[in-house]
């Protein structure tokens, strides 16, 4: 395998909510791939579809309201959207796996750690008794938990946030997934635990060449981390590009807005800037783009129109009526 | 663990001791039970002479301390009206009781569980719609109508059935469901909402993202969680049942402390009656400490000090 090779390749998803008040478009089109080895960041301000992006990959967008009314979500050229939930299973675990944004939430109160732990590399490794003891353990001691013998029989109320996302983690390293969705990993964490966190997560991709999806609102780490980025907005792709071009070179005045709402370390800043307004309600979109409202830029076409997607440059593409002008 | 325990019997032996000091002073309200013991045309004398012999004459609080010393003593006192010891008429009556509560309750679960489950699992499909309206009747339907209609349907029409006495497994059923009945459907209701609410959890999403097939998502990880709050219902239930059986024992005349109670309170037996309640609340408090612990193990965040 070519290590250019496309593992994932998501083309114009439209994952919608239908509630009692109205339809949901939480996705509306999403395209974009994923090569082996990979990092892809996914930025935007909470409720832009970043999470219902990430279920949709899995096929675990919540029942019954949500679906995904259209496109395709092709992991090795196999067109997930068409398979059963029974196939996705086979799926889950082994080649997708998602770490999700509340650590507190996603462990089994009642269940030990090792007994979660067990039962992904379970899903690779068929172990029983003393040697599925000594596997969890060393899952354990390779995201650096200390005490693992002991820690095994812990259940998720002894844990601190930060562990748990290990465990998570090392869930993650037991299925040796080829693709790891991690969904604002740290955003529940104390600053000083989100780094360690991110560091075990470059030190999985290093060692077993992972392709990893992380979701963040932090743009930072987004530089820090990532390879190519998609920023989203009200369910839209509204800018790609790789890590360089999207803070030197970026033509969206969302994604401009972002950066712009950065603190620059070092330099003298009177204060931060902010994008103006509110994030919009996806249940009463007009035709046209929805940050226009928000945006310096707008002219009478926008509130009308929806962009086309447009290139700016080798890989990077974006929609909006005015980019040449930025 | 062990202290708790310690105060934990301590607390229940205060509730029964309460429980007996509220029957006592209630039964003492009724009336005067020598009115049934004489026969209508015994005079002043002869049932004063009756009222000393059983301790009626003296003050409500001397008699209480007394049946209080008398019961620590073995002596639950002797039945007004067979004149044997109350402790023995109702234990001869218990095993009749256990054997319909069991049943009832095993029943109950096992109907209830799977319906409940399963309507979780499909919220809204034919299969929940069903259930659940099942589960509504059996909740709205008195239990006395639902047993006389049980025994028209499967014991005078279809003959099927025996309607009354106790013996073996096909004396059992139709009390057992009468009993169970509403049992089943307040379960299977509880287990339902319980797993919805469960399975929205995120460990639920987890356990799901590791590949983990629906069996074990719904049935491991799902239904232990669920199972605390079921069981806390269940629990309460049996409650219900100890008093449930008093109607259901007297429509099928099965031979259980139920019916017993019923005679007693109406001969103003006052040794059975009080027997009776005695017994029932120390096996509803023990169930209930019972539960107690299993929460431990079903729940390891919930630690007793
Ligand atoms: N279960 C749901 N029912 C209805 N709407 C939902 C549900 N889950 C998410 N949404 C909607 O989908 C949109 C995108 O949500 P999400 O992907 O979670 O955003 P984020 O970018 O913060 O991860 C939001 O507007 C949210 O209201
Ligand atoms: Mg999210």
């Amino acid at each position: 395998m070519s290590a250019n090779e496309k593992i994932l390749e998501v083309r114009n998803l439209k994952t919608y909510f239908f509630t009692n008040v109205g339809v949901v478009k939480a996705v509306d089109g999403g395209t974009f791939h994923l090569k082996k080895g990979q990092a892809l960041g996914i930025v935007g301000e909470s409720g832009s579809g970043k999470s219902v992006t990430s279920l949709s990959i899995l096929r675990l967008v919540p029942k019954p309201a949500g679906r995904i009314v259209e496109g395709e979500i092709l992991y090795r050229g196999e067109d997930l959207v068409k398979k059963s939930q029974k196939e996705m299973r086979e799926y889950r675990g082994n080649r997708l796996f998602m770490i999700s944004q509340d650590p507190m939430t996603s462990l089994n109160p009642v269940f030990t750690i090792g007994n979660q732990i067990g039962e992904a590399i379970r899903k690779r490794q068929k172990l029983n008794g003393n040697d599925l003891k000594e596997k969890i353990i060393e899952m354990l001691k390779l995201v650096h938990i200390r005490a693992s013998e002991t820690r095994v029989h812990a259940y998720p109320h002894q844990f601190s946030g930060g562990m748990k996302q290990r465990a998570m983690i090392s869930m993650a390293l037991a299925c040796q997934p080829e693709i790891l969705i991690a969904d604002e990993p740290t955003t529940a964490l104390d600053v000083t635990i989100q780094a360690q966190i991110l560091k075990l997560m470059m030190e999985v991709r290093e060692q077993y060449q992972t392709s990893i999806i992380l979701i963040t609102h932090d743009l930072g780490v987004i530089a820090r981390f990532c390879d190519y980025v998609l920023v989203m907005y009200a369910g839209k792709i509204v800018e790609r590009a790789d890590v360089k071009t999207l803070f030197k070179g970026n033509r969206h005045p969302y994604t401009r807005g972002l950066i712009n709402s950065l603190p620059h370390l070092g330099k003298k800043q009177r204060r931060l800037e902010t994008i103006k307004g509110q994030p919009p309600d996806l249940l009463n979109l007009t035709g046209g783009c929805p940050f226009e409202p928000r945006c310096d830029y707008s002219v009478e076409r926008c509130s009308v129109e929806y962009p086309p997607v447009e290139s700016a440059g080798k890989g990077h593409l974006l929609s909006c009526w005015r980019w040449r002008e930025i | 663990m062990q202290r708790y325990l310690i105060k934990r019997s301590f607390q229940s032996l205060i509730v029964i001791l309460g429980i007996t000091v509220i029957v006592f002073m209630i039964l003492h309200l009724t009336g005067d039970p020598t009115d049934l013991l004489l026969p209508p045309e015994a005079g002043p004398e002869e049932r004063e002479l009756l009222r000393h012999e059983l301790g009626l004459d003296k003050p409500i609080y001397v008699q209480y301390l007394e049946y209080i010393k008398n019961i620590c003593h073995g002596d639950f006192g002797q039945s007004f009206r067979y004149q044997t010891p109350a402790f023995s008429v109702v234990m001869g009556a218990l095993p009749a009781t256990i054997e319909l509560t069991m049943a009832a309750m095993i029943l109950s679960i096992v109907v209830a569980l799977p319906i409940g489950i399963i309507s979780a699992i499909r919220p809204r499909s034919y299969y929940d719609t069903l259930g659940m309206t099942f589960a509504l009747l059996g909740q709205s339907i008195p239990v006395y109508w639902a047993g006389l209609m049980l025994i028209l349907l499967f014991a005078v029409t279809l003959g099927w059935l025996p309607s009354t006495g106790r013996g073996g497994i096909k004396h059992l059923i139709l009390p057992a469901v009468t009993l169970g009945m509403f049992s089943t459907a307040a379960i299977a209701r509880f287990t339902r909402s319980s797993m919805i609410d469960v399975l929205d959890a995120d460990y639920i999403r987890t356990a799901r993202i590791k590949g983990l097939s629906e069996h074990i998502v719904v049935l491991k990880h799902a239904f232990k969680n669920a199972s605390i709050p079921v069981l806390t219902m269940t629990s309460l239930q049996f409650g219900r049942m100890l008093s449930g059986a008093v109607i259901t024992e007297t429509i099928f005349s099965w031979p259980g402390v139920g019916r017993i109670a019923v005679q007693a309170i109406y001969n103003r037996d006052f040794p059975v009656v009080q027997t009776v309640v005695l017994v029932a609340s120390v096996i509803f408090v023990g169930i209930n400490f019972m539960v107690d612990i299993i929460y431990t193990y079903l729940d390891p965040r919930i630690k007793y000090t």
